[in-house]
Protein backbone atom coordinates (compact mmCIF):
# COMPACT_ATOMS: atom_id res chain seq x y z
CA UNK A 1 0.00 0.00 0.00
CA UNK A 2 2.66 2.42 0.94
CA UNK A 3 5.04 3.04 -1.90
CA UNK A 4 8.57 2.13 -0.99
CA UNK A 5 10.77 5.26 -0.26
CA UNK A 6 14.04 6.13 -2.07
CA UNK A 7 15.94 8.73 -0.23
CA UNK A 8 17.03 11.28 -2.60
CA UNK A 9 19.35 13.35 0.16
CA UNK A 10 21.51 13.30 3.51
CA UNK A 11 17.89 14.72 5.65
CA UNK A 12 15.77 12.17 3.82
CA UNK A 13 18.00 9.43 4.40
CA UNK A 14 18.24 10.48 8.15
CA UNK A 15 14.60 10.84 8.35
CA UNK A 16 14.06 7.46 7.07
CA UNK A 17 16.65 5.59 9.06
CA UNK A 18 14.75 7.21 12.54
CA UNK A 19 12.02 5.35 11.04
CA UNK A 20 13.63 2.09 10.61
CA UNK A 21 14.02 -0.57 13.02
CA UNK A 22 16.50 0.04 16.01
CA UNK A 23 17.77 -1.98 18.15
CA UNK A 24 17.29 0.90 21.04
CA UNK A 25 13.96 2.04 19.88
CA UNK A 26 12.75 5.95 19.64
CA UNK A 27 10.25 6.50 22.14
CA UNK A 28 6.43 5.67 20.95
CA UNK A 29 4.34 8.22 19.24
CA UNK A 30 0.79 8.85 19.27
CA UNK A 31 -2.33 9.94 17.42
CA UNK A 32 -5.33 10.82 18.49
CA UNK A 33 -8.05 9.89 16.10
CA UNK A 34 -11.79 11.33 15.76
CA UNK A 35 -14.79 8.61 14.84
CA UNK A 36 -17.55 9.88 13.19
CA UNK A 37 -20.01 10.15 15.49
CA UNK A 38 -17.06 11.87 18.37
CA UNK A 39 -18.57 14.14 20.62
CA UNK A 40 -16.83 16.90 22.39
CA UNK A 41 -16.95 15.30 25.65
CA UNK A 42 -14.63 12.51 23.77
CA UNK A 43 -12.74 15.21 22.08
CA UNK A 44 -12.23 17.10 25.14
CA UNK A 45 -10.90 13.61 26.60
CA UNK A 46 -8.43 13.10 24.30
CA UNK A 47 -6.88 16.10 24.46
CA UNK A 48 -6.62 15.95 27.98
CA UNK A 49 -4.74 12.71 27.75
CA UNK A 50 -2.49 14.16 24.81
CA UNK A 51 -1.20 17.00 26.76
CA UNK A 52 0.43 13.88 29.23
CA UNK A 53 1.88 12.64 25.98
CA UNK A 54 3.12 15.65 24.48
CA UNK A 55 5.61 16.18 22.14
CA UNK A 56 5.27 12.71 21.21
CA UNK A 57 1.61 12.93 20.44
CA UNK A 58 -0.37 14.03 17.07
CA UNK A 59 -4.40 15.11 17.00
CA UNK A 60 -6.05 14.81 14.04
CA UNK A 61 -8.83 17.06 13.06
CA UNK A 62 -10.84 15.64 10.88
CA UNK A 63 -13.78 13.24 11.66
CA UNK A 64 -12.77 9.34 10.21
CA UNK A 65 -15.62 6.87 9.53
CA UNK A 66 -13.83 4.01 11.29
CA UNK A 67 -14.73 0.69 13.24
CA UNK A 68 -11.63 -0.32 14.97
CA UNK A 69 -12.97 -3.37 15.79
CA UNK A 70 -14.46 -4.62 12.55
CA UNK A 71 -11.47 -3.26 10.60
CA UNK A 72 -8.80 -1.98 11.72
CA UNK A 73 -6.75 -1.27 8.52
CA UNK A 74 -7.48 2.39 8.61
CA UNK A 75 -6.10 3.13 11.82
CA UNK A 76 -2.63 0.61 10.71
CA UNK A 77 -2.52 3.28 7.66
CA UNK A 78 -2.43 6.24 9.90
CA UNK A 79 0.13 4.24 12.08
CA UNK A 80 2.69 3.77 9.20
CA UNK A 81 2.36 7.20 7.53
CA UNK A 82 2.96 8.81 10.98
CA UNK A 83 5.15 6.46 12.20
CA UNK A 84 2.69 5.89 15.31
CA UNK A 85 2.55 3.21 16.91
CA UNK A 86 -0.47 4.05 19.82
CA UNK A 87 -3.44 5.02 18.87
CA UNK A 88 -6.52 6.52 20.77
CA UNK A 89 -9.54 6.58 18.65
CA UNK A 90 -12.73 8.43 19.93
CA UNK A 91 -16.38 7.77 19.65
CA UNK A 92 -19.99 7.54 20.57
CA UNK A 93 -22.96 5.76 20.23
CA UNK A 94 -26.06 4.61 21.84
CA UNK A 95 -24.92 1.51 22.49
CA UNK A 96 -21.07 2.50 23.35
CA UNK A 97 -21.41 5.78 24.30
CA UNK A 98 -18.31 8.32 24.93
CA UNK A 99 -16.05 5.61 24.30
CA UNK A 100 -11.85 5.60 23.80
CA UNK A 101 -10.75 2.88 21.51
CA UNK A 102 -6.74 2.24 22.57
CA UNK A 103 -4.70 0.58 19.96
CA UNK A 104 -1.20 -0.45 19.72
CA UNK A 105 0.57 -1.56 16.81
CA UNK A 106 3.70 -3.67 15.81
CA UNK A 107 5.15 -3.22 12.26
CA UNK A 108 2.18 -0.94 11.47
CA UNK A 109 -0.31 -3.66 11.91
CA UNK A 110 -2.66 -3.61 15.13
CA UNK A 111 -1.37 -5.52 17.76
CA UNK A 112 -3.94 -5.18 20.68
CA UNK A 113 -6.60 -2.62 21.01
CA UNK A 114 -9.56 -2.29 23.95
CA UNK A 115 -12.22 -0.25 24.75
CA UNK A 116 -13.41 2.15 27.50
CA UNK A 117 -16.21 4.08 28.01
CA UNK A 118 -15.23 7.13 30.07
CA UNK A 119 -18.41 7.11 33.07
CA UNK A 120 -16.95 10.73 33.72
CA UNK A 121 -14.77 12.87 33.15
CA UNK A 122 -13.38 15.81 34.99
CA UNK A 123 -11.18 18.15 32.79
CA UNK A 124 -8.17 19.71 32.76
CA UNK A 125 -9.14 23.49 33.07
CA UNK A 126 -11.97 22.48 35.91
CA UNK A 127 -8.86 22.35 38.29
CA UNK A 128 -6.21 24.57 39.88
CA UNK A 129 -4.15 25.66 36.95
CA UNK A 130 -0.64 24.18 38.02
CA UNK A 131 1.93 24.00 35.35
CA UNK A 132 3.64 20.99 34.13
CA UNK A 133 6.72 21.66 32.03
CA UNK A 134 5.89 19.10 28.80
CA UNK A 135 8.24 16.18 28.02
CA UNK A 136 8.70 15.68 31.50
CA UNK A 137 8.56 12.12 33.29
CA UNK A 138 6.05 11.16 35.45
CA UNK A 139 5.95 8.69 38.16
CA UNK A 140 2.97 6.09 37.28
CA UNK A 141 1.60 3.53 40.19
CA UNK A 142 -1.30 1.10 39.16
CA UNK A 143 -2.72 -0.08 42.63
CA UNK A 144 -5.81 -2.94 42.49
CA UNK A 145 -4.92 -7.00 42.23
CA UNK A 146 -6.74 -6.89 39.43
CA UNK A 147 -4.00 -5.22 37.19
CA UNK A 148 -2.03 -8.66 38.17
CA UNK A 149 -4.46 -11.07 38.30
CA UNK A 150 -7.09 -10.53 35.11
CA UNK A 151 -5.47 -10.46 31.70
CA UNK A 152 -7.40 -7.65 30.17
CA UNK A 153 -6.45 -5.60 33.02
CA UNK A 154 -2.99 -6.73 32.38
CA UNK A 155 -3.46 -5.66 28.84
CA UNK A 156 -4.80 -1.76 30.02
CA UNK A 157 -1.74 -1.37 32.75
CA UNK A 158 0.63 -2.38 29.99
CA UNK A 159 -0.70 -0.04 27.44
CA UNK A 160 -1.13 2.91 30.13
CA UNK A 161 2.30 2.71 30.70
CA UNK A 162 3.76 2.16 26.86
CA UNK A 163 1.57 5.81 26.59
CA UNK A 164 2.03 7.80 29.60
CA UNK A 165 6.10 6.76 30.34
CA UNK A 166 7.87 9.01 28.07
CA UNK A 167 10.94 8.66 26.80
CA UNK A 168 13.47 6.31 28.07
CA UNK A 169 16.38 7.98 30.19
CA UNK A 170 19.31 7.23 32.68
CA UNK A 171 20.29 9.74 34.37
CA UNK A 172 17.29 11.32 36.29
CA UNK A 173 16.80 15.14 37.75
CA UNK A 174 14.91 15.31 41.06
CA UNK A 175 13.74 18.17 40.18
CA UNK A 176 11.79 16.08 37.13
CA UNK A 177 9.84 14.76 39.22
CA UNK A 178 6.86 16.44 38.95
CA UNK A 179 3.50 14.45 38.49
CA UNK A 180 2.44 11.00 39.29
CA UNK A 181 -0.31 8.91 37.56
CA UNK A 182 -2.46 6.58 39.46
CA UNK A 183 -4.42 4.36 37.64
CA UNK A 184 -6.73 2.35 40.72
CA UNK A 185 -9.11 -0.44 39.80
CA UNK A 186 -10.87 -2.15 43.12
CA UNK A 187 -11.99 -5.54 43.21
CA UNK A 188 -10.29 -8.81 43.58
CA UNK A 189 -11.34 -9.33 39.61
CA UNK A 190 -12.41 -13.13 40.12
CA UNK A 191 -14.61 -12.81 37.40
CA UNK A 192 -14.11 -15.22 34.30
CA UNK A 193 -12.24 -13.91 30.79
CA UNK A 194 -14.47 -15.60 29.07
CA UNK A 195 -17.80 -14.66 30.65
CA UNK A 196 -18.34 -11.85 28.46
CA UNK A 197 -20.17 -9.91 30.87
CA UNK A 198 -17.83 -6.70 31.01
CA UNK A 199 -20.59 -5.31 33.93
CA UNK A 200 -19.16 -7.22 36.59
CA UNK A 201 -15.54 -5.53 35.97
CA UNK A 202 -14.68 -2.74 38.12
CA UNK A 203 -13.67 0.74 36.58
CA UNK A 204 -10.87 1.95 36.39
CA UNK A 205 -9.90 5.27 38.31
CA UNK A 206 -7.44 7.57 36.40
CA UNK A 207 -6.02 10.57 38.49
CA UNK A 208 -3.08 12.95 37.99
CA UNK A 209 -1.91 15.04 40.72
CA UNK A 210 1.22 17.22 40.86
CA UNK A 211 3.69 16.49 43.75
CA UNK A 212 4.61 18.81 46.25
CA UNK A 213 7.66 17.62 48.64
CA UNK A 214 8.17 19.40 52.47
CA UNK A 215 11.41 19.06 54.62
CA UNK A 216 10.60 16.13 57.32
CA UNK A 217 11.53 16.67 60.89
CA UNK A 218 11.22 12.86 61.22
CA UNK A 219 14.02 12.02 58.59
CA UNK A 220 16.38 14.35 56.94
CA UNK A 221 17.31 12.62 53.67
CA UNK A 222 13.70 12.20 52.87
CA UNK A 223 11.20 14.22 52.27
CA UNK A 224 7.33 14.52 52.89
CA UNK A 225 5.52 14.22 49.59
CA UNK A 226 1.69 15.77 49.76
CA UNK A 227 -0.20 15.91 46.44
CA UNK A 228 -2.77 18.28 44.37
CA UNK A 229 -4.83 17.10 42.16
CA UNK A 230 -4.12 18.80 38.58
CA UNK A 231 -6.48 16.55 36.46
CA UNK A 232 -7.61 14.87 34.03
CA UNK A 233 -9.93 12.78 36.18
CA UNK A 234 -11.21 9.73 34.12
CA UNK A 235 -12.99 6.82 35.61
CA UNK A 236 -13.19 3.99 32.83
CA UNK A 237 -15.40 1.10 32.18
CA UNK A 238 -13.44 -1.57 30.21
CA UNK A 239 -15.61 -2.68 27.27
CA UNK A 240 -14.53 -5.07 24.01
CA UNK A 241 -11.08 -6.47 24.15
CA UNK A 242 -8.74 -8.02 21.23
CA UNK A 243 -5.60 -9.34 22.22
CA UNK A 244 -2.69 -9.70 20.63
CA UNK A 245 -1.88 -12.22 18.33
CA UNK A 246 0.54 -14.78 20.44
CA UNK A 247 2.73 -14.77 17.77
CA UNK A 248 2.96 -11.17 17.30
CA UNK A 249 3.20 -10.61 20.70
CA UNK A 250 6.09 -13.35 20.48
CA UNK A 251 7.73 -11.10 17.64
CA UNK A 252 6.53 -7.73 19.68
CA UNK A 253 8.65 -8.88 22.93
CA UNK A 254 11.80 -10.37 21.33
CA UNK A 255 14.72 -8.99 22.80
CA UNK A 256 17.76 -7.77 20.60
CA UNK A 257 21.31 -9.77 21.18
CA UNK A 258 22.66 -6.59 22.15
CA UNK A 259 20.40 -5.82 24.62
CA UNK A 260 20.37 -9.09 26.69
CA UNK A 261 22.53 -9.12 29.89
CA UNK A 262 25.95 -10.65 28.94
CA UNK A 263 27.18 -13.43 31.20
CA UNK A 264 30.76 -13.05 32.71
CA UNK A 265 33.00 -15.99 31.65
CA UNK A 266 35.74 -17.39 33.62
CA UNK A 267 34.40 -15.15 37.15
CA UNK A 268 33.41 -17.15 40.01
CA UNK A 269 32.57 -16.24 43.13
CA UNK A 270 34.11 -19.21 45.64
CA UNK A 271 32.94 -20.48 48.83
CA UNK A 272 34.39 -17.77 51.49
CA UNK A 273 33.01 -15.40 49.00
CA UNK A 274 36.25 -14.16 47.20
CA UNK A 275 35.85 -13.60 43.32
CA UNK A 276 37.88 -16.02 41.71
CA UNK A 277 38.78 -15.69 38.31
CA UNK A 278 40.67 -17.76 34.99
CA UNK A 279 43.22 -16.43 33.49
CA UNK A 280 44.01 -18.05 30.29
CA UNK A 281 47.72 -18.23 29.66
CA UNK A 282 49.06 -19.40 26.55
CA UNK A 283 51.37 -22.74 26.42
CA UNK A 284 55.21 -21.92 27.09
CA UNK A 285 57.45 -23.98 24.42
CA UNK A 286 60.23 -24.68 27.32
CA UNK A 287 62.49 -26.04 24.05
CA UNK A 288 62.32 -22.13 22.91
CA UNK A 289 62.69 -20.27 26.11
CA UNK A 290 65.20 -17.54 26.51
CA UNK A 291 67.83 -18.39 29.03
CA UNK A 292 70.53 -16.83 27.99
CA UNK A 293 68.86 -13.41 28.91
CA UNK A 294 68.18 -14.30 32.55
CA UNK A 295 70.39 -12.95 35.18
CA UNK A 296 68.69 -15.55 37.74
CA UNK A 297 70.05 -18.16 36.10
CA UNK A 298 73.31 -17.83 35.48
CA UNK A 299 76.15 -20.07 37.82
CA UNK A 300 77.40 -18.05 40.77
CA UNK A 301 80.05 -18.53 43.68
CA UNK A 302 79.40 -20.02 46.81
CA UNK A 303 78.78 -17.27 48.89
CA UNK A 304 75.81 -15.90 46.30
CA UNK A 305 73.61 -19.12 47.37
CA UNK A 306 71.49 -16.78 49.36
CA UNK A 307 70.00 -14.76 46.14
CA UNK A 308 69.34 -18.40 44.79
CA UNK A 309 65.65 -18.55 45.55
CA UNK A 310 64.83 -15.71 43.58
CA UNK A 311 65.63 -17.23 40.18
CA UNK A 312 62.05 -19.19 40.37
CA UNK A 313 60.21 -15.72 40.45
CA UNK A 314 61.81 -14.66 36.93
CA UNK A 315 59.49 -17.57 35.29
CA UNK A 316 56.15 -16.25 36.41
CA UNK A 317 57.15 -12.76 34.89
CA UNK A 318 58.08 -14.18 31.54
CA UNK A 319 56.05 -12.83 28.49
CA UNK A 320 54.81 -15.66 26.67
CA UNK A 321 55.12 -15.03 22.60
CA UNK A 322 53.94 -18.27 21.11
CA UNK A 323 50.65 -19.54 22.43
CA UNK A 324 49.83 -22.66 20.76
CA UNK A 325 47.56 -24.45 23.80
CA UNK A 326 46.05 -22.69 26.71
CA UNK A 327 47.66 -23.03 29.89
CA UNK A 328 45.68 -22.37 33.09
CA UNK A 329 46.66 -20.90 36.00
CA UNK A 330 44.30 -19.42 39.02
CA UNK A 331 44.73 -15.74 40.86
CA UNK A 332 42.98 -14.67 43.10
CA UNK A 333 41.49 -11.16 42.68
CA UNK A 334 40.31 -8.90 45.63
CA UNK B 1 1.39 32.67 59.73
CA UNK B 2 -1.43 30.19 59.21
CA UNK B 3 0.52 28.63 56.24
CA UNK B 4 3.61 28.79 57.78
CA UNK B 5 2.33 26.28 60.98
CA UNK B 6 0.77 24.32 58.31
CA UNK B 7 4.48 23.48 56.64
CA UNK B 8 5.52 22.65 60.33
CA UNK B 9 2.32 20.20 60.83
CA UNK B 10 3.26 18.87 57.41
CA UNK B 11 6.31 18.16 58.37
CA UNK B 12 5.90 16.20 61.56
CA UNK B 13 4.07 13.92 59.28
CA UNK B 14 5.11 10.37 58.50
CA UNK B 15 7.84 9.57 55.72
CA UNK B 16 7.26 6.15 55.62
CA UNK B 17 4.24 3.60 54.19
CA UNK B 18 3.20 0.53 55.44
CA UNK B 19 1.79 -2.00 53.00
CA UNK B 20 0.29 -5.65 54.23
CA UNK B 21 1.86 -6.94 50.56
CA UNK B 22 5.09 -5.46 49.32
CA UNK B 23 5.05 -3.11 46.73
CA UNK B 24 7.11 -3.73 43.36
CA UNK B 25 8.75 -1.43 41.74
CA UNK B 26 9.99 -0.34 38.21
CA UNK B 27 12.65 2.59 38.53
CA UNK B 28 13.53 2.69 35.14
CA UNK B 29 9.98 3.87 34.49
CA UNK B 30 9.53 5.67 37.42
CA UNK B 31 6.72 2.83 37.99
CA UNK B 32 5.32 0.81 41.09
CA UNK B 33 2.27 -2.00 41.03
CA UNK B 34 0.35 -2.39 44.46
CA UNK B 35 -1.65 -4.86 44.69
CA UNK B 36 -3.02 -4.73 48.08
CA UNK B 37 -6.77 -4.80 48.74
CA UNK B 38 -8.89 -1.17 48.66
CA UNK B 39 -11.36 -0.28 50.83
CA UNK B 40 -14.37 -1.42 48.42
CA UNK B 41 -16.81 -0.03 50.69
CA UNK B 42 -15.47 3.69 49.72
CA UNK B 43 -15.06 2.62 46.36
CA UNK B 44 -18.62 1.14 46.11
CA UNK B 45 -20.41 3.79 47.48
CA UNK B 46 -22.30 6.32 45.53
CA UNK B 47 -22.37 9.51 46.06
CA UNK B 48 -19.72 9.92 48.57
CA UNK B 49 -17.61 11.41 45.88
CA UNK B 50 -15.55 13.70 47.81
CA UNK B 51 -14.54 10.74 50.80
CA UNK B 52 -13.81 8.13 47.52
CA UNK B 53 -11.66 11.13 46.25
CA UNK B 54 -9.57 12.13 49.22
CA UNK B 55 -9.43 7.90 49.60
CA UNK B 56 -7.95 7.51 46.04
CA UNK B 57 -5.69 11.19 46.78
CA UNK B 58 -4.39 9.49 49.85
CA UNK B 59 -3.65 6.32 47.92
CA UNK B 60 -2.22 8.08 45.08
CA UNK B 61 0.14 10.26 47.91
CA UNK B 62 1.27 6.89 49.51
CA UNK B 63 2.56 5.56 46.11
CA UNK B 64 4.13 8.84 45.52
CA UNK B 65 6.05 8.79 49.04
CA UNK B 66 6.89 5.41 48.16
CA UNK B 67 8.68 5.90 44.56
CA UNK B 68 10.21 8.63 46.18
CA UNK B 69 11.87 6.82 48.83
CA UNK B 70 13.24 4.37 46.42
CA UNK B 71 14.21 7.08 44.08
CA UNK B 72 16.20 9.38 46.40
CA UNK B 73 17.79 5.18 47.41
CA UNK B 74 19.40 5.77 44.02
CA UNK B 75 23.09 6.28 43.89
CA UNK B 76 23.72 9.70 42.97
CA UNK B 77 25.60 11.07 40.48
CA UNK B 78 27.16 14.76 41.07
CA UNK B 79 28.27 16.95 38.07
CA UNK B 80 25.24 16.94 35.97
CA UNK B 81 23.38 14.26 33.16
CA UNK B 82 26.74 12.63 31.48
CA UNK B 83 28.58 12.99 34.99
CA UNK B 84 31.16 15.70 34.13
CA UNK B 85 29.60 17.31 30.67
CA UNK B 86 30.07 21.03 31.59
CA UNK B 87 26.80 21.83 29.94
CA UNK B 88 24.65 19.75 32.25
CA UNK B 89 26.44 20.94 35.49
CA UNK B 90 23.36 21.72 37.93
CA UNK B 91 20.98 19.72 39.10
CA UNK B 92 21.17 16.46 41.46
CA UNK B 93 20.83 13.40 39.17
CA UNK B 94 19.62 10.36 40.09
CA UNK B 95 21.18 7.03 38.16
CA UNK B 96 18.15 4.98 37.12
CA UNK B 97 18.43 1.61 36.97
CA UNK B 98 17.06 -0.26 33.55
CA UNK B 99 13.28 -1.01 33.37
CA UNK B 100 12.18 -4.02 34.54
CA UNK B 101 8.83 -3.83 32.66
CA UNK B 102 8.89 -6.09 29.48
CA UNK B 103 6.30 -4.02 27.32
CA UNK B 104 5.92 -5.11 23.35
CA UNK B 105 8.71 -3.35 20.47
CA UNK B 106 7.00 -0.97 18.23
CA UNK B 107 9.04 -2.64 15.32
CA UNK B 108 10.58 -5.82 14.68
CA UNK B 109 14.20 -6.56 15.60
CA UNK B 110 16.69 -5.31 13.24
CA UNK B 111 17.93 -7.62 11.02
CA UNK B 112 21.87 -7.19 9.98
CA UNK B 113 22.43 -6.28 6.36
CA UNK B 114 24.32 -8.54 4.28
CA UNK B 115 27.76 -7.61 3.52
CA UNK B 116 28.48 -6.04 0.23
CA UNK B 117 30.46 -7.17 -2.51
CA UNK B 118 33.24 -4.81 -0.64
CA UNK B 119 32.89 -6.12 2.63
CA UNK B 120 33.27 -9.71 2.21
CA UNK B 121 36.25 -9.37 0.36
CA UNK B 122 37.88 -6.92 3.23
CA UNK B 123 36.77 -9.44 5.50
CA UNK B 124 38.53 -12.49 4.03
CA UNK B 125 41.74 -10.46 3.06
CA UNK B 126 41.50 -8.82 6.29
CA UNK B 127 41.68 -5.14 5.42
CA UNK B 128 40.67 -2.59 8.48
CA UNK B 129 39.83 1.34 7.53
CA UNK B 130 42.54 3.15 7.81
CA UNK B 131 43.56 4.76 11.34
CA UNK B 132 41.50 8.40 11.10
CA UNK B 133 43.72 11.23 12.61
CA UNK B 134 41.97 12.29 15.79
CA UNK B 135 42.75 15.91 15.30
CA UNK B 136 45.08 18.18 17.23
CA UNK B 137 42.85 18.33 20.65
CA UNK B 138 44.12 15.63 23.69
CA UNK B 139 42.58 15.72 26.86
CA UNK B 140 45.18 16.40 30.02
CA UNK B 141 43.39 14.85 33.11
CA UNK B 142 46.02 16.43 35.14
CA UNK B 143 44.65 19.79 33.93
CA UNK B 144 40.96 18.48 33.60
CA UNK B 145 40.71 20.10 30.26
CA UNK B 146 41.65 19.47 26.57
CA UNK B 147 44.72 20.96 25.53
CA UNK B 148 46.44 20.92 22.00
CA UNK B 149 49.21 17.85 20.91
CA UNK B 150 51.42 20.55 18.79
CA UNK B 151 51.28 23.89 17.72
CA UNK B 152 51.00 26.79 19.30
CA UNK B 153 50.65 26.40 23.24
CA UNK B 154 50.80 22.88 22.44
CA UNK B 155 51.53 20.11 24.81
CA UNK B 156 54.76 19.33 23.14
CA UNK B 157 56.55 21.85 23.90
CA UNK B 158 55.52 22.31 27.93
CA UNK B 159 58.70 22.68 29.99
CA UNK B 160 59.02 19.61 31.93
CA UNK B 161 57.93 19.79 35.33
CA UNK B 162 60.43 17.90 37.12
CA UNK B 163 63.85 19.12 36.55
CA UNK B 164 67.36 17.64 37.70
CA UNK B 165 69.80 20.30 39.74
CA UNK B 166 72.36 21.01 37.32
CA UNK B 167 75.77 21.71 39.54
CA UNK B 168 77.31 23.69 37.78
CA UNK B 169 74.13 26.05 37.01
CA UNK B 170 73.56 26.52 40.30
CA UNK B 171 77.16 27.91 41.40
CA UNK B 172 76.67 30.42 39.20
CA UNK B 173 78.28 29.16 35.69
CA UNK B 174 78.72 31.48 32.58
CA UNK B 175 75.52 31.81 30.87
CA UNK B 176 75.62 30.28 26.95
CA UNK B 177 75.06 33.54 25.65
CA UNK B 178 78.23 34.64 27.02
CA UNK B 179 80.27 31.96 25.56
CA UNK B 180 78.92 32.59 22.00
CA UNK B 181 80.85 33.31 19.66
CA UNK B 182 84.35 33.21 21.81
CA UNK B 183 85.49 30.14 20.73
CA UNK B 184 87.76 28.18 23.22
CA UNK B 185 90.82 30.21 23.87
CA UNK B 186 91.74 29.84 20.31
CA UNK B 187 95.12 31.18 20.01
CA UNK B 188 95.33 33.08 16.71
CA UNK B 189 98.22 32.07 15.08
Amino acid sequence: MMRILKPRNARSKRALDNRASKVVENTKKALTVRGSTCSVLVQNAMTDIASYKQPDVKKFQKKNEIHPFEDASSLEFFSQKNDASLIIFGSHSKKRPNTLTWLRTFNYQALDMFELKILNHKAISEFKKLTINIGMKPMISFVGPIFDSHPHFQMVKSMFLDFFRGEQISMLDLAGLQYIISVTASGDGNISVYSGDTSGLPSINFRVYKIKTYKSKKQEKVPRVELEEIGPRFDFQLGRVREADPDMMKQAMKIPKELQPKAKKNVETDLLGDKVATIHVGKQDLMKLQTRKMKGLKKRGKDEFAGEGNGDNEFEDVIVSDEEQPKKRKRHIK
Amino acid sequence: MSESMKIQSIGDRPVTVERAIPVTYDLGNLTMYDTNMMDSQIMSSTGEEEAKEAYLQSLARDSAQLLVNQILALPVVTGGRTGGDVNHNDGVFVKLPDPTTQLPREKPVPVPKPLTKWEKFAKQKGITPKARNTGNMVYDEAKGEWVKKWGYKGKNQEEPWLVEVDEKAESGGTAESENKGKGKNKSRK
